[in-house]
C-alpha cells in the first residue's frame, strides 16, 4: 500500500503544481493561496492516515482528491482548455456555426492540458490506493491488474471521452432560436455623456435612422440603449446588465476603448457585437466584428493622395493619444514603404497649449505638407496657431471632420470614410438636425445594425450569419471580410474642407 | 524486454506530443483571433 500511496500523494503534489500556475493568470499571486491548500492539506490527511488508520483522514485525503479529479481536472483542465484547444478548434476550422473558440495565453492554456492529465494520475493512483487499503485491511495480498483490466479501462476512458466530447460539440455549436414574443433586442453600446457624448449621440441616431428605415420585417426590432458612463468598471456593469437583465439579441458599439469591454461580454453570451473601432484585434470572427476602415487603409489612401499631389516632404505635429498613435504608425510605415521622408516629427501631450515654437521647427525642415491629427480642444489651437503663422498646406486622417471650428483647415485635406451614398448624410442631417453627422462612424453604425437585422429576417443565428458575411454593399462602400476574420474592411476616400464644410474629394 | 519499463517512457513521449500540438494550435487561434495588437482605445474611433 505504501508504493501506491506515494504514488498517490506525488500525482496530486504534481497536479496541484500545475493548478497553481494555471490560477496565477486568473487569480495573480492569490494562487499560491490555492496551491499550499492543495499541497498541504492532502499531505497532512495521509500523513495522519498512515500513522493512525483514521477512516476520516483517508475520506478527507479521497475527497481532496476527487476535488483534484472533478473541479480542476475535469471542469477546467478537461472542459475549458483541453476541449476548446483541440476540439473547439477543429470544429470552427470545419463549420462557421461552430466559434472560434476565445483561448487564452500559451502557458494558461498548457497548465489547463496538464492538469486534465494531472488529474487522470490522480484518479488512477487513487483507486490504486483505495483498492490496496481494502485489500490490507481484509489481510490480503495486493490485488494484481489482470491482462483484461487495462483494456476495460482503456475502452471505459474512450466511451466516456466520446460521451464528453460528444456534448462540448453539441453545447459549442451556436444555433438560431427565435426572439422571445418576436421582439430583438439590440444593445446601443455608446456614452451618451462626458467627452465622447457628441460621438455617442450621433452613433445612437444613426442606429435609430436605420430601424425607422425597416420595412415589412417578421421581427419588432427594439433599442436597448446602454449608456456606459466614463469608466470601464461602470461600463461593464452596464453592458453586463443589459445582457442579463434586458436579454439584449446583439450589440451594437463604437468606440474602441468600450468595444475591447463588451468584447469579452458579448463572448460570454454568445451574442453578436458589431463594433466601429479603428483597434482591430477587438473583432476576433467569433462574436466581435470591427467595421470601419484599418489604419493602414487611411495611411495607404493618404500616401497616395500625397503622391498625387507631388507632396516629397512631410512634417508630422500630432497628439499622443491611442488612435492618433495608430494612424501615425502606419503612416510612418507607408511613408517608408514608398520613399517618402518625413522631415520633422513632434508628438505633443494633451497640456501642451503653445505650439509655436515646434511650428517654427517644422516649417524649418521645409516640408510640403503638415501633418496634423489632434483632438479637440488642441487641434483648435493648434490649427489657429497654423493659422496665425500662414500655414495652409495641411493635411489629415479623420480629425477635420469633427473639429470645432473647421474654418481654421480651409483647404485641409484628409482621408476618412468614403461615403458614397452622400443622401445618407442628407436624409441624417434632415432627420436630426443639430446632431453632428460624424462621417467616420455613422454610415458604419447603419450598415452594423443592418446586418444583425438581416440574419434575424433570414432566420439565421446572428453571429453565424456575421461569420459567413464575405462582401457587404455597405453605406461608405463595399465591405469585405476575409473568411475567419473579424474585421470588416473598407477604403477611405479623400475628403477637403471647403466653405467651412468637409467636401468628398475623391469619387469613385 | 519487459513491456512495463516502456509505459513511462511512451506516456512521457505522449503528453510531450499532446503539449507541443497544443502549443501550435493556440498559437495559431491567438494569432487570427486578434492579430497584431495595436492601439488600445480611441476617441476618434
Amino acid at each position: 500500500m505504501h508504493t501506491y500511496a506515494r504514488r498517490s500523494l506525488l500525482s496530486v503534489l504534481v497536479t496541484a503544481v500545475l493548478i497553481t500556475v494555471n490560477h496565477l493568470y486568473p487569480l495573480g499571486t492569490r494562487a499560491l493561496g490555492l496551491g499550499a491548500v492543495l499541497v498541504v492539506v492532502p499531505t497532512a490527511l495521509l500523513w495522519w492516515f498512515r500513522n493512525t488508520r483514521s477512516r476520516a483522514a483517508f475520506a478527507g485525503y479521497l475527497l481532496m482528491n476527487l476535488w483534484i479529479v472533478v473541479g480542476f481536472g475535469l471542469i477546467k483542465g478537461l472542459w475549458k482548455s483541453t476541449l476548446p484547444v483541440f476540439l473547439g478548434t477543429l470544429l470552427a476550422s470545419i463549420s462557421t456555426s461552430f466559434p472560434r473558440p476565445t483561448l487564452g495565453p500559451v502557458p494558461f492554456e498548457l497548465s489547463g492540458i496538464l492538469t486534465f492529465i494531472g488529474s487522470l494520475f490522480v484518479l488512477y493512483y487513487g483507486y490504486r490506493l483505495v483498492r490496496a487499503n481494502r485489500d490490507a485491511a481484509a489481510g490480503a495480498e495486493p490485488g494484481k491488474p489482470t491482462a483484461r483490466r487495462p483494456v476495460l479501462l482503456a475502452a471505459s476512458a474512450l466511451v466516456a471521452f466520446a460521451v464528453i466530447a460528444g456534448a462540448y460539440a453539441f453545447t459549442d455549436q451556436d444555433r438560431w432560436i427565435a426572439p422571445a414574443n418576436g421582439v430583438v433586442k439590440i444593445g446601443v453600446i455608446v456614452p451618451a455623456s462626458g467627452p465622447y457624448a457628441i460621438l455617442g449621440n450621433s452613433f445612437l441616431k444613426a442606429v435609430e435612422m436605420a430601424r425607422s428605415d425597416l420595412r415589412g420585417t417578421k421581427y419588432q426590432y427594439e433599442l436597448v440603449l446602454v449608456d456606459i458612463g466614463l469608466d470601464l468598471a461602470q461600463a461593464r456593469t452596464a453592458i453586463q446588465r443589459a445582457i442579463t437583465d434586458e436579454k439584449v439579441d446583439a450589440i451594437v458599439g463604437g468606440i474602441s476603448h468600450f468595444g475591447q469591454v463588451t468584447k469579452p461580454l458579448a463572448t460570454a453570451a454568445r451574442i453578436p457585437h458589431t463594433c466601429v473601432c479603428s483597434v482591430t484585434s477587438i473583432g476576433d470572427g467569433a462574436y466581435t466584428f470591427t467595421n470601419i476602415p484599418s489604419p493602414d487603409a487611411e495611411a495607404v489612401q493618404w500616401v497616395q493622395e500625397a503622391q498625387r499631389r507631388g507632396i516629397r516632404q512631410i512634417a508630422l505635429l500630432t497628439q499622443d493619444y491611442p488612435s492618433i498613435h495608430g494612424h501615425v504608425t502606419a503612416l510612418k510605415a507607408e511613408l517608408a514603404r514608398v520613399g517618402l521622408p518625413i522631415t520633422y516629427v513632434r508628438e505633443f501631450a494633451d497640456s501642451v497649449t503653445d505650439f509655436r515654437s515646434m511650428i517654427a521647427q517644422a516649417r524649418a525642415s521645409n516640408p510640403d505638407v503638415y501633418f496634423v491629427e489632434a483632438l479637440s480642444p488642441q487641434l483648435e489651437l493648434l490649427g489657429q496657431q497654423l493659422f496665425e503663422e500662414k500655414i495652409r498646406n495641411m493635411a489629415s486622417v479623420v480629425a477635420p471632420s469633427v473639429t470645432q471650428r473647421p474654418e481654421l483647415f480651409e483647404g485641409t485635406w484628409y482621408t476618412d470614410s468614403d461615403l458614397r451614398d452622400i443622401g445618407f448624410k442628407q436624409r441624417f442631417e434632415k432627420q436630426y438636425p443639430g446632431t453632428r453627422f460624424a462621417t467616420h462612424m455613422m454610415p458604419y453604425a447603419y450598415d452594423d445594425f443592418n446586418m444583425i437585422v438581416q440574419a434575424f429576417e433570414r432566420g439565421e443565428n446572428p453571429a453565424v450569419y456575421i461569420r459567413n458575411i464575405a462582401t457587404y454593399e455597405g453605406t461608405a462602400g463595399p465591405l469585405t471580410k476575409a473568411p475567419g476574420s473579424g474585421n470588416f474592411q473598407s477604403s477611405p476616400a479623400v475628403w477637403v474642407i471647403q466653405n467651412g464644410k468637409p467636401a468628398l474629394l475623391s469619387l469613385r | 524486454m519487459n513491456k512495463r519499463t516502456h509505459t513511462p517512457t511512451i506516456l512521457a513521449l505522449l503528453i510531450a506530443a499532446v503539449l507541443a500540438w497544443a502549443y501550435v494550435i493556440v498559437a495559431q487561434n491567438n494569432a487570427a483571433m486578434g492579430g497584431a495588437v495595436e492601439t488600445p482605445a480611441g476617441l476618434l474611433h
